[in-house]
């Protein structure tokens, strides 16, 4: 089968090079409301992705258009060459600098991404995540279930380039969403988790609800914060999106684009009197929603560091972007992988200080590194006790907030995240009352 | 295939499964199109990646049971029913009955002057990297940017034992972004617009694009907010924004069924100042969210969700409309195929007031206008919320200043604001440009707006 869309793309002689990936996906999905399923769904594809890549001389100067093309399994030859006879002509316009697929390389590290008792047993699974979810709710005081929704998505591809990669995975994922309420009447609220996993025992449902029902009747006491500076530790599902700004500015696309204000070799933030950032990519994390042998342009992804004790020491660059900038490659940031510090919560946790877990939203500008959120959950430690509290926002600019910032020795890893469980940010601007 | 032609074997499908089920439909939706991009370092031509496929739905009397699949060609079509048949049976008690409306069979075409598909790519290419050149020489503070431009063309089909709707839909969107930097500053505008039509909608202009930049400019230099709360205008991209994430994910009943959303013990009282009237339509002439039948099959039409400064209806998807013995209205929709169904908005948006924009301006001692909305983030069950904008221009007895600040984020307990508001301008303009997601997912088009509005908020 797949030889067939091979041949068909060799019938084309303006292609260049290609890559296929073929990919199986089943998702078993199961929605509740209350103590009662909603609605349940299983959803399955068998699609061929497709990127043709056309090369042309210009002024002297050789050039590359490439075009994407998605087609279910199914199709016909000729309904196939209709489509990639679309995508020759698209690539043939959108022509950019030149620059190669990566060539065929191997490695013996492990790429885990595929909880294997799911994969095998997902309608069990289900049934038993529903199971979890009740008797989690059930343990906890005060706290009901008002909605949930369980989806496992499992798929096996192949992806196969014109440079000879061809590699067979297989992936799992568990993307869970459960709302909790507490309290009665127009006093209610509500406590609310997203968490996307491969491995259930990473996702570790009883913990993580119990984590969620703790902020639900805590919600119940929460006040609005007072206005001012203050020292502030982000934990939880803060950090999911914390580091986004140094990625977006460690990016080969960021440095080619002129839009990064990083400069390899130099500090990423001056004057530090805190921890120092060392911030690494890898690949290879096992459960990372990032975990992958290889890049869209077939290059063998592995670990390697971007900031290291706060100095910027490798441009993330894909094949494109390695080549325009005559770096390296080693492909786009995959799973974000932070040092901790030598701190325990309690060394950062200082009077005055917020703890905060979960925004609104959270993610800083790649471009600006300004951020704000909303407070959703946190509390504030005032002589020594926790005054819960929710509403008013944290704001600042992650060029000065990451002068002074503390990362603690626990680690946590959820997503595509490991790190310091806690990251203490000093004097941030709090608006509330 | 084209999907019209699935109309038989669909309705035969449904009347096989309702031998059994009490209830049976069936989706189709084919997407496709094209994008192109035009910037300062490269471009692109992009083919939209299509998502063809099916989805039956049967409920068994308790639940709803669905099975989606990318194929939809006649055999494949048929083991999906047998497979629905063999592992499902109807429940012991039918709890849930469900209408499934008025007989109707009716195929729905938007108009098109110039059909986007039919255009020359290398054509529009050219179109988009001239603009892209105008764009450029409006000022040496851009390091980089873009003019895109491009088109989605969505076919769906609906049908259960009454209905067998069709419909096709096509979105023409463009729009430029940029990132100016002076010394170590650095800051990103843009303006991205999204309607119904074709070709003929192109919305591109120099005009435009140097007022975009020329507030871009000014934003590089500004400081942050000092934290507190104003008097403020809001634009009516800001507006929309408000209508939209503030109050608009309320009303969706789904939420009031799962007990999310502090709505629902709201009906029929007031939840904003009387001058206050919100709406939500996808029959709203050429907006991006506009459609002509949702994907459980309900026809378009407006729905009232503040009258008067009263929360009169909520936005409701088949299952919540049933369950809550509410009125259904033509909010049930998919992200496609592959995906479920909820409460969804269309076309959100407040209508006209009295005002003059200059009296608003005028009427303020000291305050912000406030605009470029980014992003914002719903709370139907706090009714709190977050606001995001790029745009604070200080505004200091009766009078705009020269005194800029960015970002902005606006917080505060909705009711708050909405009854807040004083002043509410003459004209609604309507923002399509952005996506809505449910939560972090379950993304669709929509379109917000309103008028200029003058209310207190708190900005950081």
């Amino acid at each position: 089968m797949d030889n067939r869309i091979i041949e068909i793309i060799k019938s084309f002689s303006e292609v260049s090079d290609w890559s296929i990936n073929r990919s199986e996906i089943r998702n078993n999905e199961i929605y509740l409301i209350q103590d009662k399923t909603e609605s349940e769904r299983i959803v399955t594809s068998d699609t061929y992705s497709v990127v043709l890549y056309v090369d042309k001389e210009i002024n002297g100067k050789m050039m590359r258009g490439m075009a994407y093309q998605t087609f279910s399994s199914d199709l016909g030859d000729i309904e196939v060459k209709k489509l990639l006879s679309d995508a020759v002509f698209a690539a043939s316009l959108g022509l950019n600098p030149h620059y190669n697929l990566d060539s065929k390389e191997d490695n013996d590290t492990e790429y885990l991404a595929c909880d294997m008792g799911l994969y095998d047993n997902t309608e069990n699974a289900v049934t038993e995540i529903k199971e979890q979810i009740f008797t989690a709710i059930e343990n906890e005081e005060d706290v009901k279930l008002a909605s949930a929704e369980v989806f496992i998505t499992c798929s096996s591809s192949r992806f196969i380039t014109s440079r000879g990669v061809d590699s067979l995975n297989k992936k799992t994922r568990i993307m869970l969403e459960v709302v909790m309420l507490a309290g009665e009447g127009v006093n209610e609220v509500e406590s609310s988790v997203i968490r996307n996993e491969r491995y259930l025992d990473i996702l570790d449902i009883p913990n993580l609800l119990k984590e969620y029902a703790a902020h639900a009747r805590n919600s119940l006491v929460a006040e609005l914060p007072n206005s001012g500076k203050y020292d502030v530790i982000f934990t939880g599902e803060a950090l999911e999106n914390f580091f986004d700004y140094y990625i977006s500015q460690c990016l080969g696309s960021s440095a080619y684009y002129k839009s990064s204000r990083f400069k390899l070799g130099k500090e990423v933030v001056s004057d530090v009197k805190g921890d120092r950032i060392t911030l690494t990519s890898d690949p290879s994390l096992k459960g990372g929603l990032r975990t992958g042998k290889y890049d869209s342009y077939g290059t063998l992804l592995e670990k390697y560091v971007i900031i290291e004790d706060g100095v910027f020491k490798n441009i993330s660059a894909n094949m494109q972007y390695g080549t325009y900038l005559n770096i390296p490659v080693k492909g786009n940031c995959t799973n974000t992988i932070v040092a901790n510090g030598n701190r325990s919560l309690d060394e950062l946790l200082t009077e005055n200080t917020f703890v905060l877990s979960r925004f609104s939203t959270f993610s800083p500008n790649g471009v600006t590194g300004a951020f704000s959120g909303e407070i959703r959950s946190g509390y504030k430690l005032v002589n020594g006790k926790k005054h819960q509290v929710k509403g008013g926002s944290v704001t600042g600019l992650m060029d000065s907030a990451m002068k002074e910032v503390y990362f603690s020795k626990e680690m946590v890893q959820f997503g595509n995240y490991y790190g310091p469980k806690y990251i203490k940010v000093c004097r941030l601007d709090i608006a509330g009352n | 295939m084209e999907i019209r032609e699935l109309k038989p074997i669909l309705k035969s499908s449904i009347l096989e499964l309702e031998k059994i089920f009490p209830y049976a439909s069936a989706f189709v939706g084919d997407l496709d199109g094209r994008n192109i991009y035009a910037g300062k370092f490269d471009k692109s031509v992009t083919l939209v990646q299509p998502e063809k496929g099916v989805t039956f739905t049967i409920h068994d009397g308790e639940k709803f049971i669905e099975r989606s699949i990318d194929k939809v060609d006649a055999n494949s079509l048929k083991e999906v029913v047998s497979e629905l048949i063999a592992n499902n049976k109807p429940a012991d008690k039918i709890i849930t009955e469900i209408d499934p409306g008025e007989e109707i069979e009716k195929d729905f075409f938007i108009e098109m002057e110039k059909d986007p598909q039919s255009l020359e790519l290398k054509d529009l290419l050219a179109t988009a990297e001239e603009w892209k050149e105008k764009l450029i020489r409006i000022s040496d503070k851009i390091i980089n940017c873009g003019v895109t431009m491009g088109s989605q063309r969505v076919k769906e089909l609906f049908v259960n034992r009454n209905k067998t709707l069709y419909q096709e839909i096509n979105r023409w969107n463009n729009g430029f972004y940029a990132i100016l930097k002076d010394g170590d500053l650095t800051n990103q505008v843009w303006d991205m617009r999204s309607k119904l039509g074709g070709y003929e909608i192109l919305d591109l202009s120099e005009e435009n694009m140097k007022k975009v930049i020329s507030d871009g400019e000014k934003l590089l230099n500004a400081d942050r907010i000092k934290p507190g709360t104003y008097d403020c205008i809001f634009s009516p991209a800001m507006s929309g924004m408000f209508a939209h994430e503030a109050f608009g994910h309320g009303t969706e009943t789904d939420m009031y069924l799962k007990n999310r959303a502090k709505g629902k013990e709201y009906m029929g009282k007031q939840v904003a100042a009387k001058m206050v009237n919100m709406i939500d339509s996808p029959a709203y002439p050429g907006e991006a969210g506009s459609y002509f039948f949702d994907n459980e099959g309900q026809l378009a039409a407006d729905t009232q969700i503040i009258k008067d400064g009263i929360l009169v209806s909520g936005l409701t998807d088949m299952n919540s409309a049933i369950q809550l013995k509410y009125k259904r209205t033509p909010n049930g929709r998919r992200q496609n195929y592959a995906h479920k169904t909820y409460a969804r908005m269309t076309n959100t948006y407040f209508t006209e007031g009295n005002d003059e924009f200059e009296d608003m301006i005028k009427s303020i001692e000291y305050g912000f206008l406030v605009d470029y909305p980014t992003n914002g983030m719903e709370d139907p069950k706090g009714w709190g919320i977050q606001l995001e904008a790029i745009y604070a221009r200080e505004i200091k007895d009766g009078k705009l200043t020269d005194n800029y600040f960015t970002p902005v984020i606006v917080t505060g307990y909705v009711p708050d604001l909405l009854n807040s508001i004083t002043m509410i301008g003459k004209t609604v303009k309507m923002f399509g440009g952005g996506m809505c997601g449910k939560g972090h997912k379950e993304w669709v088009k929509v379109s917000d707006g309103g008028p200029y509005m003058k209310l207190k908020a708190r900005l950081a």
